[in-house]
């Protein structure tokens, strides 16, 4: 069997470079497993053995042949107290893609194993050393390019969530051993707890499952980016101001009424908080059919976004149908719409303020005014921002979320019904299963290979 | 003297009896050993069996062809289905049994059962041949050859009995212990541990004032235990309950300083699900009354067994406190309650056919693997039988999955998690209680076992016809179409909402709270539907279409779950070698060699990243 797994627990060494492909000042090259000792002391002049846990020495890389490579750090963590669980050796080298190359291919001539996308996080998990949650954690944090997803990411690594799974499951077994313990004794002159104890219990439970299942929608755009959408009638320049918040010639500019005609979109981050920012086709009645079909996926974005910004423009149009705009996009409640006047060198600002929404005037073409609505998104969004709340940003914990709140509600029916207790319980035990199925403690068969497929190398 | 057999079972009780049965049928020689022929099938505890999850294990072991169903039905002075206010996974058959007739009917039975010889005697030990059983040594001297051996012991290894201060050896009143075999064990390298449990006294019927008491009747119309419609239950006699009280507690108080559980001398370990009455007053101080019910030993007997009331206190304890309790003021005892320790065997040294894993050919089953309960006994004891009797003919084992039986979900408790505490059955215990309802063990297991040859063609037709039943009934309800008017009285009855619509029958009997019998009452189309069906029929069906959607949850639940008991751990693999293993989950596994995924997820020190380690190292 030549699964990479296998080696996990047979025991193969592996080794990666840990640092960002390419040139740099330093590489890290890590080695992992139970001849990581041995095996790095082949290409280092000093016996890693000898060295103390958690400590560093200075010495020389050499190929096979001998043949010196580099001078540099060796730093030696002993298993099981390592990030993996095994004995770990982590080779600062210097930067150099030839110094990295030949450091690796000595290590394998030596006997290890480069290693797989995710593996040395895979070993923590299989060495118990982080729990699912935990794993699928690292990911996230190796992924995070800003402060929103690094926080949740970090609270996750913390176990906070798990925590609050495991806490949920402890209620839920609570509240399942109530139930059980009236079928089975109900011969027995035991005093059995009252409905009204089993309906606090679930509330309870249902209120904290709710609360994290809804997190998700949040907690995912504050991980992927908060979706604003950028609309409006044909030339209004909503291509040059995607192109001016995200800095760069992401959408095609033309003077040409219609030149997107799909929707392009694209993420970046003001001040720590991640926005993806949709650049949509100009709205307008057309007999064109890939135009028609641009339209109806604008709306759809607009529709789905958090923020949909009106770009208007000060040369084009006047304050006066601004709501008649708004209701053809037939948004729904919950979307914070923002008036934005473009081309604010060329004339004044209509007056909108009757609308009683936030207004702002900008150029995208010269940058003035940019940063207001920088600003206006940063105060509309940080409201929403989580603070140490715990959200949920992985979609597999959210589907089981979400089964064990059906599962949840149909206990809660069926006691508020009379269902017979055995009854309710498989609704019971489903739910604990769906829970058990966030951390690990009961297994789907392809939980696992999920998790660790969406790791990068090295980690 | 002797000749030799395929299957040498030791021990006549719920689980040998069962066991001789069972091997004897699929055509083994076997031999029956006991130590006292004359109780062949003893109730050794109270004269009951079934209950709660114990009812539908006795459904099991008839579904099979087991005798305990039939044996309960023939002998029965009440019968009563617990729980039917609940769902069909709760209701559970029970009978009070007259003791003796009990016996008398299993000693018939097996006398009538062809492969199966008798030979009363002692048994000191087995015989151990390049590694395998190959018999045992008896009291008398002899050595009696066989292919396999099943030691259905009971409570009688160094069985020790107490009452009060006093101490005596004896596996049950009146009957003598058995010494030799627990060392032989050990010395082969078994572990062996001790436990301990109890019965209450015995009282004269004829002294209790019954009119003090709450009177508890059978059911109305009974049913009964066996598939087989030979023995129904006609004459019931009723039980009764009654309490006792603060003042009947201080008084066993007072003895508390000359009882064996509070002064250190017994040492096993008691069923926390069944206390003594000394447990129960002492564990939960606060309580002042506990049930005390008032069972009938049987048809001819004033006899009467205090349910509820086990105790190892001294008798004059007993006596003095019993009788402050209301009905018992006159109370006259027959003979005192005891408390009894015996030796047994962790069964996480078994495989899942209940054969030792050290010693091939040597199988265990009953109490000597740390269960209590007829019920239990008897379920591993047909299961040890049929697989003592397959080994002699090289057949591979028969076990069930937690899925299909409460058998399957027994035994694989034992023999992954283990017990330290008398292990009785719970419904809490399977996982997919939907699935395993007394209603159903035929569909269950009555083919598998008609295959086997252990049940007979008689039990197959009879489950094959009960199907047809079944099936042609839920067509005709599903064809049937009901006009509101005619549902009307039905459903106000039921205090269902009436109909807009006209609708199939089925469609207003999976409602809640509306029945099949008050749907035949009220509207003719449905009884002239139901009318060429039994009662099994019509329960079956009213199940089936009522409980549909749990059902499918479970079967769904259980189904993907059932996937980990099919990823098979190789016989050979070295779990010491797997690093990445809990040096916990590594001792485990080695000791238990699971053979699957599943039974490897059971074992308790087996944690959730040792079986992942084992999934990836399988490729999964």
């Amino acid at each position: 069997m030549n699964s990479p797994f296998r080696d996990a627990v047979d025991g193969a060494t592996i080794c990666a470079i840990s640092t960002a492909p390419g040139a740099g000042g330093i590489a890290v090259i890590r080695v992992s497993g139970k001849d990581a000792l041995p095996l790095g002391s082949k290409v280092f002049s000093k016996a890693l053995n000898e060295i103390n846990d958690r400590s560093i020495a200075f010495g020389k890389f050499k190929d096979a042949k001998g043949i010196m490579l580099d001078e540099g750090i060796a730093l030696v963590m002993r298993g099981p107290g390592s990030y993996t669980g095994e004995d770990t050796v982590e080779f600062n080298i210097h930067g150099s893609p030839y110094i990295q190359r030949e450091v690796m291919q000595a290590l394998i001539e030596a006997g290890c194993r480069q290693a797989g996308p995710g593996e040395f996080t895979q070993r923590a998990f299989l060495h118990g050393r982080l729990d699912l949650t935990q794993a699928e954690a690292v990911a996230d944090l190796i992924a995070a390019e800003h402060a929103g997803a690094h926080r949740l990411a970090i609270d996750q690594l913390r176990g906070g969530f798990a925590r609050e799974i495991n806490a949920l499951r402890e209620a839920l077994i609570g509240f399942a051993g109530l139930l059980e313990l009236e079928l089975d004794f109900a011969e027995e002159d035991v005093e059995f707890a009252d409905r009204q104890r089993f309906d606090d219990l679930l509330a309870d439970l249902l209120k904290r499952v709710g609360q994290l299942a809804d997190s998700f929608a949040s907690g995912n755009a504050l991980k992927e980016g908060i979706p604003v959408a950028i609309v409006g009638a044909p030339n209004r320049g909503k291509s040059t101001l995607l192109n001016a918040l995200l800095g760069d010639e992401r959408a095609i500019v033309s003077d040409i009424p219609g030149t997107t005609r799909d929707t392009v979109e694209d993420a970046c981050t003001i001040d720590g908080l991640r926005f993806r920012f949709i650049d949509t086709a100009g709205l307008r009645d057309t007999k064109d059919q890939i135009e028609a079909e641009g339209i109806r996926r604008a709306l759809a974005k607009a529709a789905s976004a958090a923020t949909v910004l009106l770009l208007l423009d000060v040369t084009q149009d006047s304050g006066e149908d601004i709501q008649d705009r708004i209701d053809a996009l037939s948004l729904p409640d919950t979307a914070q719409v923002m008036v934005v006047w473009n081309k604010c060198d060329l004339g004044p600002k209509p007056n909108d303020s009757s609308l009683g929404l936030p207004s702002i005037e900008l150029s995208a073409a010269t940058g003035a005014g940019m940063d207001a609505l920088r600003n206006e998104l940063l105060k509309q969004h940080r409201a929403n921002d989580h603070g140490h709340q715990l959200v949920v940003t992985n979609l597999r914990h959210f589907e089981a979320l979400t089964s064990a709140q059906k599962a949840l509600q149909s206990v809660r029916n069926g006691l508020s019904q009379d269902t017979p207790g055995d009854l309710v319980a498989v609704d019971a035990r489903l739910a604990l299963h769906h829970l058990g199925e966030i951390t690990g403690a009961v297994h789907a068969d392809d939980i696992l290979g999920h998790i660790f497929s969406h790791f990068c190398i090295g980690k | 003297m002797i000749q030799s057999y395929d299957v040498i079972v030791v021990g006549a009780g719920h689980a040998g009896n069962e066991a001789a049965a069972a091997a004897a049928n699929l055509g083994a020689s076997t031999l029956l050993v006991t130590m006292n022929m004359g109780v062949v099938g003893q109730m050794s505890c109270n004269p009951a069996m079934g209950g709660i999850a114990k009812g539908q294990i006795v459904r099991e072991v008839d579904a099979l062809g087991g005798y305990s169903g039939l044996v309960s039905d023939k002998s029965a002075i009440q019968f009563r289905m617990l729980n039917k206010s609940k769902g069909p996974a709760m209701w559970s058959p029970r009978t009070q049994n007259d003791r003796n007739l009990f016996a008398q009917t299993w000693r018939e039975m097996l006398e009538a059962t062809p492969n199966l010889d008798f030979w009363q005697d002692g048994v000191v030990g087995v015989v151990v041949e390049q590694g395998r059983c190959v018999g045992v040594r008896t009291n008398l001297g002899m050595t009696i050859r066989a292919k396999s051996v099943v030691l259905t012991n009971g409570t009688f290894l160094n069985g020790l009995m107490h009452i009060g201060e006093k101490q005596f050896g004896g596996g049950r009143a009146g009957e003598r212990a058995s010494m030799g075999i627990t060392e032989q064990l050990v010395e082969l390298g078994f572990d062996s541990g001790r436990m301990k449990t109890g019965t209450p006294p015995r009282v004269d019927g004829r002294s209790l004032q019954f009119d003090k008491m709450e009177e508890q009747p059978g059911d109305a119309s009974p049913g009964r235990f066996s598939y087989l419609p030979k023995h129904p239950i006609q004459r019931q006699i009723p039980c009764h309950i009654t309490y006792t009280s603060p003042e009947v507690h201080d008084l066993l108080r007072e003895g508390f300083d000359r009882s064996p559980m509070f002064n250190g001398r017994l040492r096993g370990l008691g069923p926390r699900y069944c206390p003594s009455i000394e447990d129960k007053i002492d564990r939960f101080a606060d309580k002042d009354r506990h049930q005390v019910f008032v069972e009938p030993e049987g048809w001819n007997t004033c006899e009467i067994y205090v349910n509820g009331f086990s105790t190892s206190l001294p008798e004059d304890v007993q006596l003095t406190a019993m009788r402050k309790i209301p009905g018992f003021a006159h109370a006259k005892m027959f003979r005192p309650g005891y408390a009894v320790e015996y030796d047994y065997f962790p069964p996480t040294q078994l495989q899942h056919s209940l054969e030792t894993r050290l010693v091939p050919g040597l199988y265990f089953a009953g109490q000597i693997n740390g269960t209590t309960g007829y019920e239990e006994a008897a379920c591993q004891g047909i299961m040890a039988g049929i697989n003592a009797a397959r080994s002699t003919w090289n057949k591979e084992p028969i076990t069930f999955s937690r899925s299909q039986a409460y058998i399957g979900v027994l035994i694989d408790d034992l023999v992954t998690k283990g017990t330290e505490e008398p292990y009785r059955m719970f419904t809490s215990r399977a996982e997919y209680r939907i699935l395993l309802r007394q209603d159903n063990a035929d569909e269950r297991l009555t083919p598998m076992a008609h295959d086997l040859g252990l049940a007979s063609d008689e039990r197959m037709q009879a489950l094959e016809k009960k199907l047809e039943g079944v099936s042609s009934l839920r067509k005709g309800l599903q064809k049937l179409s009901i006009p509101p008017a005619d549902a009307l009285p039905a459903l106000e009855e039921a205090q269902s909402s009436p109909l807009k619509h006209a609708v199939r029958a089925q469609e207003i009997l999976s409602r809640p709270h509306v029945h099949l019998s008050g749907m035949q009452e009220h509207i003719p189309s449905v009884q002239q539907v139901c009318a060429p069906h039994g009662p099994e029929v019509l329960e079956q069906v009213e199940i089936q279409v009522k409980y549909e959607g749990y059902i499918a949850k479970e079967q769904d639940m259980a189904d993907r779950l059932g996937k980990l008991d099919h990823l098979r751990i190789p016989a050979d693999l070295d779990f010491h070698k797997l690093t990445s293993l809990s040096y916990e989950g590594r001792q485990k596994l080695s000791d238990r060699k699971p053979n699957t995924l599943g039974e490897a997820s059971r074992i308790s020190g087996v944690s959730p990243s040792d079986l992942s380690v084992l999934m990836v190292y399988l490729g999964r």
